[in-house]
């Protein structure tokens, strides 16, 4: 694999690369990332100086043709959490990325005035972006990408990333590299954008050419045969809101309750009389977004990228919203300032219940008039944070600055975990996802240990209420994660019905040349799940960490089907250290971490 | 006896997502309230296709295959069908 480090301080742009013994350890993308975050970023750097890198990888798998294989990833380390982040995003940037001949680039310092980079042919230039400072990412992107530009893909930050917004996402085609503040990372570094451009024929062939299209076959043979993949084209995750409202998963109000009555309003069904088009990233069939219109309301104009299940959740239920309209409204904005939704809808959720509570007064958000079920000046709300202007100032700091700013009471009402704010799926009615929120390496994510057999019943059956076993298969889970996010694969193209494991390891044996098997990457997802918990040991973190909020734990529901239930983490933490081979101090073994730096 | 029905996603144009109220016999298993619907609701091959392959919530809980399928409903159960998608 070939790196280009780019050392934005004294401007020097150079060359590297990945032996194939260090590919073959950690595959690419979040594996190979954290490898890199950990040997380059000094022990307890500040997440926005100049020495914290911020890394974005590929894989050897991507571009070329495998279904899912769009996974760029970005390694940094956190503003908002200050622990590993690993940020992926779909769409085309990492393969133009592997078209223009670069596997990875490595982004340090800080440049004196505002630059982007320019991509092409194995080279990376600096160049100026005065003009383009304090774009919007829409504004940017068709700055860097006049109508007709043709293999050419660009990621950049909004004014939420210039100005430190400590969740401030860097955007690709409307793809968000979010959770973490990847754009304020970016933005400390005065890099406003980042332009790709490659052919993607320019890609090497995976070898033998015949083994892998046979392979190819089978696995789009299974993905047109799935009704499962059929359905989730045509909703994307959006279509998930009822039934999670059905299983008393939806937080409700700022994580108040389990259920919301408006949930069907809000549903992703509703979108498809909206639906302008349908499409999906390169190469992949299951085409699962959507691109909408909006028809009433006071952002009529706006087309917008079909939102997904926590964006709606976020702008909805946890608002206490059922308006669809100001749901994509909110979307659009937040993904043009560049910041995430999930963190920014929790922000709005916490500011909601700290006005209702008086811990912050009318008079604090300015002109604006809000709270749970008036999300009318949301955009404005959200343009304020982008700004860090007025309450913005409090709200761009995230949910866990902000309660600390303002005291015990409001600190009760801040759901997040390690600093990362929580999202749509209640962990009071399935224990696994508190587990996963808890012990994901960075913070509160729903992605790295999904488990749909207790979200949405699917088999093998799970009690989604039971803590007894649930140690065991979200350490499972996420390993297996580890290992897609590695090999980019989305992890919805990935399941028995389309990519499986198997199918990874014989893609994988191909391209490193090298036997690889299922049972290899099982110790390869360990090796990167410990060399995270490695990383977030050596800046600071405890086991006391791996933890839920007091919004969460001090809540039992009262009503519906997770009536009587709120979480207990300590008995899920012990089984779950059991599972990983950890102490019962959550700490690695001297063993473990040989073995995660393949020492 | 009367129960709730709801449809979640493509079941939606078969069962109303707002709730369906039916009347059923009592000791009408959630197995035969899905024969039951087959007949009523149910108007090509497809249709039925889909309703066997729902998946099924009795109050929030899912019914496990083979299991309290065969389990009688009770008078205000809230039935709710739906076809699984990934999560995220």
């Amino acid at each position: 694999m070939r790196l280009v480090l780019v050392n934005l301080s004294n401007g020097k742009v150079s060359c590297t690369s990945i032996s194939r013994e260090v590919i073959n350890s950690y595959l690419g993308g979040r594996g190979l990332g954290v490898r890199m975050l950990y040997d380059l970023a000094p022990a307890n750097v500040d997440p926005l100086s100049d020495e914290n890198p911020l890394i974005f990888l590929t894989s050897e798998l991507m571009g070329t043709g495998i279904p899912g294989a769009v996974k760029t990833c970005i390694a940094t380390k956190s503003p908002l959490s200050g622990t590993v982040l690993m940020s992926l995003a779909g769409g085309d940037f990492g393969l133009r990325l592997r078209a223009a001949g670069i596997d990875g680039l490595v982004v340090t310092g800080k440049a004196e005035s505002p630059c982007f980079l320019a991509v092409e042919k194995g080279e990376v230039r600096i160049c100026d972006a005065g003009g383009l400072w304090g774009l919007t990412t829409d504004e940017c992107s068709r700055e860097l990408l006049p109508q007709g530009t043709q293999h050419t893909q660009v990621a950049c930050i909004g004014p939420a990333g210039e100005r430190g917004v400590l969740f401030a996402s860097v955007m690709s085609d409307g793809h968000a590299f979010g959770r973490g503040g990847t754009g304020a990372v970016m933005g400390s570094k005065n890099l406003k954008a980042i332009v790709v451009h490659g052919r993607a024929a320019d890609i090497p062939h995976i070898e033998p050419r015949d083994e892998f299209r046979s392979l190819l076959t089978d696995i789009a043979r299974r993905i047109k045969q799935s009704p499962r993949l059929a359905r989730f084209g045509k909703y994307g995750t959006s279509g998930n809101i009822s039934l999670v409202n059905e299983r008393g998963l939806l937080p409700t109000r700022n994580y108040s309750f389990t259920q919301f009555a408006e949930a069907n309003s809000v549903s992703g069904e509703n979108l498809q009389p909206l639906m302008l088009r349908r499409f999906g990233c390169p190469g992949c069939p299951v085409r699962c977004r959507r691109l909408v219109q909006m028809k009433t309301g006071p952002h009529s104009d706006l087309i917008v990228d079909g939102p997904e299940y926590e964006t709606i959740w976020a702008f909805g239920p946890h608002l206490e919203n059922g308006d669809l309209d100001s749901i994509l409204a909110a979307a659009w904005f937040c993904n043009s300032y560049g910041v995430d939704t999930i963190s920014m809808g929790n922000v709005l959720g916490f500011l909601a219940d700290c006005l209702e509570r008086g811990i912050l007064c009318p008079d604090d958000i300015g002109s604006a008039d809000f709270g749970f079920g008036n999300v009318r000046d949301v955009p404005d709300l959200i343009r304020l944070t982008a700004l860090k202007e007025g309450i913005g100032s409090l709200l761009a700091l995230g949910v866990k600055r902000a309660a600390q700013r303002l005291g015990e009471e409001a600190e009760g009402l801040a759901a997040h975990v390690k600093g990362l704010e929580m999202s749509g799926y209640d962990p009071r009615g399935a224990k696994g996802m508190g587990l996963g929120y808890a012990t994901s390496p960075r913070g509160a994510c729903h992605e790295r240990a999904f488990l749909a057999q207790e979200t949405f019943g699917a088999p093998p059956p799970m009690d989604r209420l039971a803590y007894k076993g649930k140690g065991r298969v979200v350490k499972q889970r996420q390993d297996e994660v580890a290992i897609l996010d590695s090999l980019g694969i989305c992890v919805f193209a990935a399941g028995p019905d389309a990519v499986t494991m198997e199918d990874l390891a014989r893609f994988y044996s191909m391209v490193s040349g090298s036997s690889f098997t299922t049972s290899d990457f099982q110790v390869i997802g360990e090796r990167i799940c410990n060399l995270e918990r490695l990383y977030n040991l050596r800046e600071g973190l405890v086991a006391a960490d791996d933890d839920l909020p007091d919004v969460i734990k001090g809540n039992v529901q009262s009503q519906g089907p997770s009536k009587g239930h709120t979480v207990e983490i300590e008995a899920m933490l012990t089984e779950y250290y059991a599972a990983r081979g950890w102490t019962q101090d959550g700490r690695l073994t001297r063993e473990q971490e040989i073995n995660a730096l393949m020492k | 006896m009367q129960v709730d029905i709801v449809g979640l996603g493509e079941l939606r144009s078969l069962i109303s997502s707002s709730k369906m109220t039916v009347e059923i016999p009592e000791e009408t298993s959630v197995a035969g309230l899905i024969e039951m619907l087959k007949r009523t609701v149910c108007s090509s091959p497809s249709q039925t296709d889909l309703l066997q392959s729902a998946y099924i919530l009795i109050n929030g809980i899912n019914v496990e295959p083979g299991t309290e399928q065969t389990a009688y409903l009770r008078s205000g159960d809230r039935i709710v069908l739906y076809l699984p998608m990934p999560g995220g």
